[in-house]
């Protein structure tokens, strides 16, 4: 029993299986012609458009996602002596008027990078639909799965032939691809070190056997396809040969924090967090053309200002150094990063020292590719009750991240019957946070 | 390619038979039949030739019974001779409890659409209410009435958990009630008005008012015990008070004298009847901000919900004796609803065939593909009229010749699409999670206790682990789709290099291997036993003329090899195919 079936975008061009073992056997003389075969495999599973062009000079992502619902009283929009102000104090930043929670002193000293807009609203004060929305930048709809901003940019900047995937999550709930595809799906690692799941041989098992086991399932899969099973043999076929190549890939050693140095990985911080970061960086590096790093713990109903300041121990030093560390390697400028959660927390701290659940205001921080920084956009009243100036929707804030990352954003796509653009069109892009 | 007549012929004599008193599952299947031909004939569409025994019997038991069949029986049912064998098998595998089973997952899939709650506590009571429903064939009128309207506690009452699972979210409680049981998509409403939508906000609002009241009583804590209970709309009114007495006392205590005298009024219980609302609002604007917009937001919530309507525009008279669930629940299942009952057999000719009669599946209303309405209309009509028989309509539709068609081998896409949509050739649909899972144990032969190492009470909650990271793993939160057969690279690493299809696949590990290697000798015996275990049908003569030169080439010999072979079974795109 299904529901919401999608279908191909329309002028999709796919290739059959037969034609690809034609264009095979005509060119298969020199092993040169095989990543290419691998590249088209890799493009008809997706239902690529024929002769995009794709590789480098793309914009790249680094999503920091703060799962839970960040304060934003509590990190970039203090209000220090108000009654609202949960007992937390600001400091100055290196732009002028400008100041942070106090326990952001390293962001603060990065201030110049960052573009912070204080005035984010949505109505969506559920956890599962606004971290939908704020993730995918289309109010939540049963009747289509949009696909998060990294499985956009995997899809229409990445590099599918690539041996690593294009879209890496690190920790948190999975995302969906929705109807780009479980392959724009993000590849998941629940932890940022040790082993990946299933990605080393299986005991008792080497190279060679598996060759000699993938030949029978040619053979299995040749004689499918044969009986009217094609459409299934070739996606099967493509996503084999992407799970064979990351396997045996050398640029494995992406994953590897041991050869990145001690002091740098002390700045990043110690834990799951400033890991995984360091480890967007790594995978940047080598190809990887999207990661989001998730933060949890900030659905802050009690003790709001013990457990917001542990938290942002975390995330200060693993940002600041991210923005240190692209910059050192000549990549911020290509590279957008963007800091959020899916929605903020109320200005009104309750009985037991917590902070509810809060749509009405709230912030994003931005950095790198395609942002002007240095400045806030936007702004709460004294109290921090409401904004005062320039309230801007999550459709805004996509079309602002779309125009960023130079995505076509009015790209149509087919959910089902229905056409949907890349970008919710209602968004209109905040012309003085681009570069 | 055979003929229309020619197919008739060689299909309908098994069917024909009819069931006496019971309305007959034969006739109805001649319906659709006949429906069916004459639009092929109309469009000059030519059905691809019928599917073989195998084929029909994989399909049959991963449709009915949500996984292939054994081994043995695969093995039985080829060499049978019998006239009736596939009447047989529809009948047996209906009766199977692996069948209430399957469907129970599908079901609470539809009903708990996030994977958060289909592995809480909720869900883990809801599946096995639904499984014991489906097991005695209860009427499915009766189990919308008893999942809408059901009160009490979960531990007692599996049928509570659904409306237990949206206590704090009745807007996505009537979202779900009304796509799953009505096909009818009014969540589209909720925030504003759409000009192209027959749905306006009124008619979700209205909706959603006969959520209005649902509470939940915390009874335990290990296992979650909660009651199911419905606020009268005095209650409500009293809880709008209670919220508002908290925010009294923090003004009272603020210095407030109004504030501190409302009160001491509404703790002697006079606010009840006392508190106007011109004194509600009076006081409210007293309040700060934050405070005073939370206590707004859960008045106007009463304001937005208040008034129930039904869909169809019937007035709701709101009595005592009963509570608005439950008004619901008659309004939905009466024969007259003109949703219900096309809604669910347009959800079960899509689980059969692939798409539904109106696709997709759950949009009557806002659907641009149909195909053949009057069928549609034909089976609603047959499914009130046997009083929401599931069996009856499932049996039907399995017993059709349309069901036992066989896959297109055309190889220009759209022609092929064209072929399936009209339903003149059955589609290809990746396994779903469960599908995998109960396949890769069937195929196997692994035991429920070795794959999740849980015993009694914590089985369910065990096996839903499992499930969710095979649901994970297998993607398969999207719904049907042609680009499902995109598969992930999770995946293919999953059934590469994952535990289960390496130590099951594994001699002196796995049970099938062994019992295979222990019952046959002779290594093209061998070869075909684990064909059947896996695919459900023997070898083709090429397959094993090239699969046996492979295994005899297996480094480490002949045992070697055909670990190998039931390894790339496992693998294989067949395997993983509902075809």
């Amino acid at each position: 029993m299904h529901s919401t079936p999608r279908s191909l975008p329309p002028g999709t061009r796919t290739f059959s299986r037969r034609e690809l073992l034609a264009l095979l056997a005509q060119g298969a003389g020199t092993l040169a012609v095989a990543p290419s075969l691998v590249s088209l495999l890799a493009q008809d599973a997706l239902g690529q458009q024929g002769g995009a062009t794709r590789g480098s000079g793309k914009r790249r992502l680094i999503v920091l996602w703060l799962e839970g619902g960040p304060s934003q009283l509590d990190t970039f929009d203090p209000k220090p002596g108000a009654p609202t102000a949960g007992g937390v104090s600001a400091i100055a930043t290196d732009v002028a008027g400008w100041t942070f929670a106090d326990s952001l002193p390293l962001l603060a000293k990065r201030a110049k990078r960052l573009a912070v807009i204080r005035s984010m609203t949505s109505r969506e004060g559920n956890h599962s639909r606004a971290r939908a929305l704020v993730q995918c930048g289309y109010v939540p709809n049963p009747t289509v799965t949009f696909p998060s901003l990294g499985s956009i940019v995997a899809h229409e900047l990445g590099d599918l032939a690539h041996d690593l995937p294009a879209f890496v999550q690190i920790n948190g709930a999975p995302l969906s691809a929705g109807y780009l595809g479980v392959g724009a799906s993000p590849f998941v690692l629940d932890r940022p070190e040790g082993k990946i799941e299933n990605l080393s041989y299986a005991g008792g098992v080497d190279k060679n056997r598996l060759d000699h086991r993938g030949d029978m399932v040619e053979v299995l899969d040749d004689a499918f396809a044969r009986r009217g099973g094609e459409p299934a043999v070739a996606a099967n076929q493509s996503q084999r040969a992407r799970a064979r190549r990351l396997m045996d890939t050398k640029l494995l050693t992406a994953f590897d924090l041991e050869q990145e140095k001690e002091a740098l990985r002390d700045s990043y911080g110690r834990n799951p967090f400033g890991q995984g970061v360091l480890l967007a960086r790594r995978l940047l590096e080598n190809g990887v053309q999207a990661v989001q790093v998730v933060l949890s713990g900030w659905d802050t109903h009690d003790d709001n200002r013990n457990r917001v300041q542990a938290l942002n121990q975390q995330l200060d030093p693993a940002f600041a150094t991210l923005l240190d560390d692209l910059d050192k390697r000549g990549m911020l400028a290509d590279t957008l990063v963007v800091c959020m959660g899916e929605f903020g927390r109320t200005p009104e701290v309750t009985g037991s020292g917590g902070r509810n659940h809060w749509p009405n205001n709230w912030c994003v921080a931005l950095a790198g590719g395609g942002i002007r920084g240095g400045q806030a956009y936007g702004a709460t009243n004294q109290h921090g009750t409401e904004i005062a100036d320039k309230p801007t929707q999550v459709a805004d804030l996509f079309a602002t991240l779309g125009a960023a990352l130079r995505l076509d954003s009015t790209r149509l796509f087919h959910a089902g019957k229905r056409p949907i653009t890349l970008i919710d069109p209602n968004g209109k892009a905040i012309q003085p946070l681009l570069a | 390619m055979l003929s229309l007549t020619s197919i008739a012929f060689a299909l309908a004599t098994p069917f024909l038979a009819t069931d006496g008193e019971r309305p007959s599952p034969a006739a109805l299947a001649e319906l659709i039949d006949r429906a069916l031909l004459e639009q092929w004939q109309q469009q000059k569409i030519t059905p691809v030739a019928p599917a073989d025994d195998a084929a029909w019997l994989r399909r049959l038991s991963l449709d009915l019974c949500g996984t292939i069949p054994l081994r043995e029986e695969a093995a039985v049912f080829l060499d049978d001779e019998r006239g009736d064998k596939r009447l047989r098998k529809i009948n047996e595998y209906l009766a199977d409890r692996n069948c209430a089973q399957n469907f129970s997952y599908q079901w609470s899939n539809a009903l708990l659409s996030a994977a958060q709650k289909q592995g809480g506590p909720e869900g883990a009571r809801l599946r096995p209410w639904l499984e014991e429903q489906l097991a005695q064939n209860v009427s499915f009128a009766q189990i919308v009435r008893e999942l809408l309207a059901s009160s009490g506690r979960n531990d007692e009452n599996g049928a509570t958990s659904f409306v237990l699972s949206y206590t704090d979210e009745i807007e996505a409680l009537s979202a779900v009630t009304s796509r799953t049981f009505l096909g009818v998509q009014i969540q589209c409403a909720q925030c504003h008005d759409h000009p192209t939508d027959r749905w306006k906000q009124e008619d979700f609002n209205g909706f959603t008012g006969f959520f209005l009241g649902v509470r939940d009583q915390k009874i335990g804590e290990m296992p979650p015990t909660r009651r199911l209970v419905d606020a009268t709309p005095g209650e409500l009114r009293i809880g709008q008070l209670r919220r508002l007495r908290d925010a009294l006392r923090a003004a009272a205590m603020g210095g407030d004298a109004d504030a501190a005298d409302l009160r001491r009024r509404l703790k002697r219980g006079e606010g009840d009847h006392e508190l106007t609302d011109e004194q509600l609002t009076a006081f409210l604007e007293t309040l700060p901000g934050t405070q005073r917009q939370r206590l707004e937001k859960g008045i106007e919530r009463q304001k937005t919900f208040g008034e129930a309507r039904f869909l169809d525009g019937a007035a709701y008279v709101e009595t005592d004796d009963r509570t608005r669930r439950q008004a619901l629940a008659e309004w939905m299942v009466a024969a007259e609803n003109p949703w219900f009952a096309k809604a669910t057999v347009n959800r079960l000719w899509g689980h059969f065939f692939g798409k539904g009669l109106l696709d997709p599946v759950d949009d009557l209303t806002g659907s641009q593909d149909q195909v053949l309405p009057p069928l549609l209309d034909l089976l609603a009509q047959k499914f009130i009229q046997s009083n929401f028989d599931l069996r009856y309509l499932m049996e039907a539709m399995v017993r059709t010749r349309v069901y036992a068609l066989g896959n297109s081998l055309d190889d220009d896409a759209d022609r092929r699409t064209h072929a399936e949509r009209w339903f003149a050739a059955h589609p290809l649909r990746p396994f779903t999670a469960e599908q995998v899972l109960h396949s890769l144990q069937r195929a196997t032969a692994l035991e429920d206790e070795k794959l999740v190492r849980a015993k009694g009470e914590e089985f369910e909650a065990a096996r839903r682990k499992v499930l969710e990271k095979f649901r994970y793993v297998f993607n398969d939160d999207e719904g049907g789709s042609e680009d499902r057969f995109a598969a992930s690279i999770p995946q293919a690493l999953f059934l590469m290099n994952g535990n289960l299809t390496n130590d099951e696949t594994k001699l002196r590990k796995s049970k099938m291997l062994d019992d295979i290697l222990d019952e046959a000798r002779a290594d093209r015996e061998r070869q075909r036993q684990v064909f059947l275990a896996t695919l459900g049908r023997l070898p083709t003569q090429r397959e094993a003329e090239r699969l046996g030169r492979l295994v005899k080439g297996s480094a480490g010999g002949n045992k070697r090899g055909i670990e190998d072979l039931f390894w790339a079974l496992l693998n294989s795109t067949e395997f993983l195919t509902n075809h």
